[in-house]
């Protein structure tokens, strides 16, 4: 799958890298079993640190999303409902939590907030 | 005195031609060394550049042409003509430089302007995380026929050990004599290394274009990958070939002392054949893929799309600072070893990576210690 790395943006290089390989995933741009770049490799291609990479991939492996293997390189798991856990889940209500809290000040109600919502499902199910 | 006029027009034309052409080669968001928006490639102020470049490195490459090709003429001494030679060329790259630093120039004046400004664009990177699934080099297993002909040419000496004269030719001059011998125990073991040392380069070669960094043009991201795939695999065919070949040379070479059919002239001839294919052929290739494959058409891509696709808002990141005087890359923080040129056809190195720094100098070295070696043996 294609990455698209914007420099001037704040969200930090390693975020976007993060969200979007998750994105991938979810559009099932990358299958499971499929290998990513190494470190390095990403790195280079990018041309950024090899930290910034190392510390996406430590992320992703920790939440479930990739196995780095020191011989068969890094790949993409599997996803299985072991990933659902309470942690995650409380961890996900406080993300929403700032985010409606935040839409709601600016005025959008409820009913905008799903629709939203649901059009970002339907998307991603979708993949491209 | 044929060969060597011949020898001279064969080795400076073509460079000359490709100096004047690679700015037409370069891809389309880069001139003189500078990144510049896509849409303006296509601006008058360039072509002028472009064609301004092109015509004086053609003109006054010409007269040296024509003032080399004279002196080679009235000049009989091979020494003299090899100083001319190396002289010759070296003037014309030096040409090139000049001209190319004025173009360069007034690029950087240009780019002041609105028409060639980035800062309202947003600069992105993207790169492909299954390119190097996709093939992208020629299979590494062709490899084995320099293994073979080494491995065959050994055998083959080890074999005709008697046959072999105690002298083995180790320098032609350009009227066919054979000026510089090797014994034939130390050239039984100089040869093979040589031939060992070359595959290794053209290995390394056949790598580094793999390894090398992504470097794709957002604004036409589908398009940029499948045409530096082709760019990739085109050129490791090239290098696997060459590679090949120059092997075959040295092995002709060994041969040559057994078959008493060959003369030396007919050894001067291939090596001269061999030098025409490798140039010639570098250059048809360099005009067909152009740099990072941004020439070569990608079929079921009309132009419609294309041209739709490339008033995208997006360009590829302005690495300007790196690139000191826009062509040595520079850029500490990146830890890619090889890059693409960006006035050429090609790549180079990472002149801030160490491993790349040492990789460069120790082939220099290496070439240096050998050619002293080589001489010195008897």
């Amino acid at each position: 799958m294609i990455l698209n790395l914007d420099f001037e943006s704040e969200i930090p290089i390693y975020q976007q890298l993060r969200s979007q390989i998750i994105e991938g995933i979810a559009m099932k741009k990358l299958k499971p079993g499929e290998t990513l770049p190494s470190v390095r490799q990403m790195a280079s291609d990018i041309g950024i640190n090899m930290h910034t990479v190392n510390k996406t991939y430590t992320l992703l492996k920790q939440d479930g999303f990739i196995t780095v293997h020191r011989q068969k390189g890094v790949t993409v798991n599997k996803m299985n409902k072991s990933m659902l856990t309470d942690e995650y889940l409380s961890r996900l209500k406080q993300n929403l939590r700032i985010l409606i809290a935040e839409a709601a000040c600016r005025g959008v109600n409820k009913d905008n907030f799903t629709e939203t919502s649901l059009e970002i499902f339907s998307y991603l199910k979708k993949g491209e | 005195m044929l060969i060597k006029i011949f020898i001279f027009i064969v080795t400076y034309l073509p460079i000359l031609i490709l100096m004047g052409i690679i700015p037409y080669l370069t891809r389309k968001t880069e001139c003189f060394g500078y990144t510049i928006p896509m849409e303006a490639h296509k601006s008058n102020k360039l072509k002028m550049l472009k064609s301004s470049y092109r015509n004086k490195v053609f003109i006054f490459g010409g007269i040296l042409f024509i003032v080399f090709i004279a002196a080679i003429v009235f000049i009989t001494s091979e020494f003299i003509y090899s100083i001319i030679y190396i002289i010759g060329i070296l003037l014309g790259l030096a040409l090139g430089v000049v001209f190319y630093l004025e173009g360069r120039k007034k690029v950087a004046i240009l780019k002041q302007s609105e028409e060639f400004s980035l800062s309202d664009k947003s600069q992105k990177i993207i790169i492909d995380t299954g390119f190097r699934n996709k093939k992208i080099l020629v299979s590494p297993l062709w490899f084995l026929t320099y293994i073979f002909v080494i491995v065959a040419t050994v055998i083959y000496m080890f074999v005709a050990f008697d046959k072999i004269p105690e002298k083995l030719p180790l320098q032609i001059d350009l009227d066919g004599n054979v000026t510089n011998y090797m014994s034939k125990e130390n050239a039984m073991v100089f040869f093979p290394c040589m031939q060992i040392f070359l595959s290794i380069m053209f290995i390394f070669l056949y790598w580094m274009i793999g390894k090398s960094k992504q470097q794709l043009d957002p604004a036409r991201a589908k398009i940029s990958i499948e045409q530096n795939r082709i760019f990739r695999y085109v050129w490791s065919v090239y290098i696997l070939v060459t590679g090949l070949l120059i092997n075959s040379l040295f092995s002709i070479f060994q041969f040559y002392a057994i078959n008493e059919k060959m003369n030396s002239k007919s050894l001067l001839v291939v090596n001269v054949v061999l030098l025409v294919l490798v140039l010639f052929s570098a250059i048809v290739l360099s005009i067909y893929t152009g740099q990072g494959g941004n020439r070569i058409r990608i079929k079921g891509v009309d132009s419609e799309e294309v041209r739709k696709i490339m008033k995208d808002t997006t360009i590829i990141r302005d690495s300007d600072d790196h690139w000191k005087l826009g062509v040595f890359y520079y850029n500490h923080d990146d830890p890619a070893l090889f890059v693409e040129k960006r006035f050429g056809v090609g790549w180079t190195l990472n002149f801030a990576n160490k491993i790349a720094i040492s990789i460069f100098v120790g082939i220099i070295v290496l070439s240096i210690i050998i050619s002293i070696v080589s001489v010195n043996l008897k």
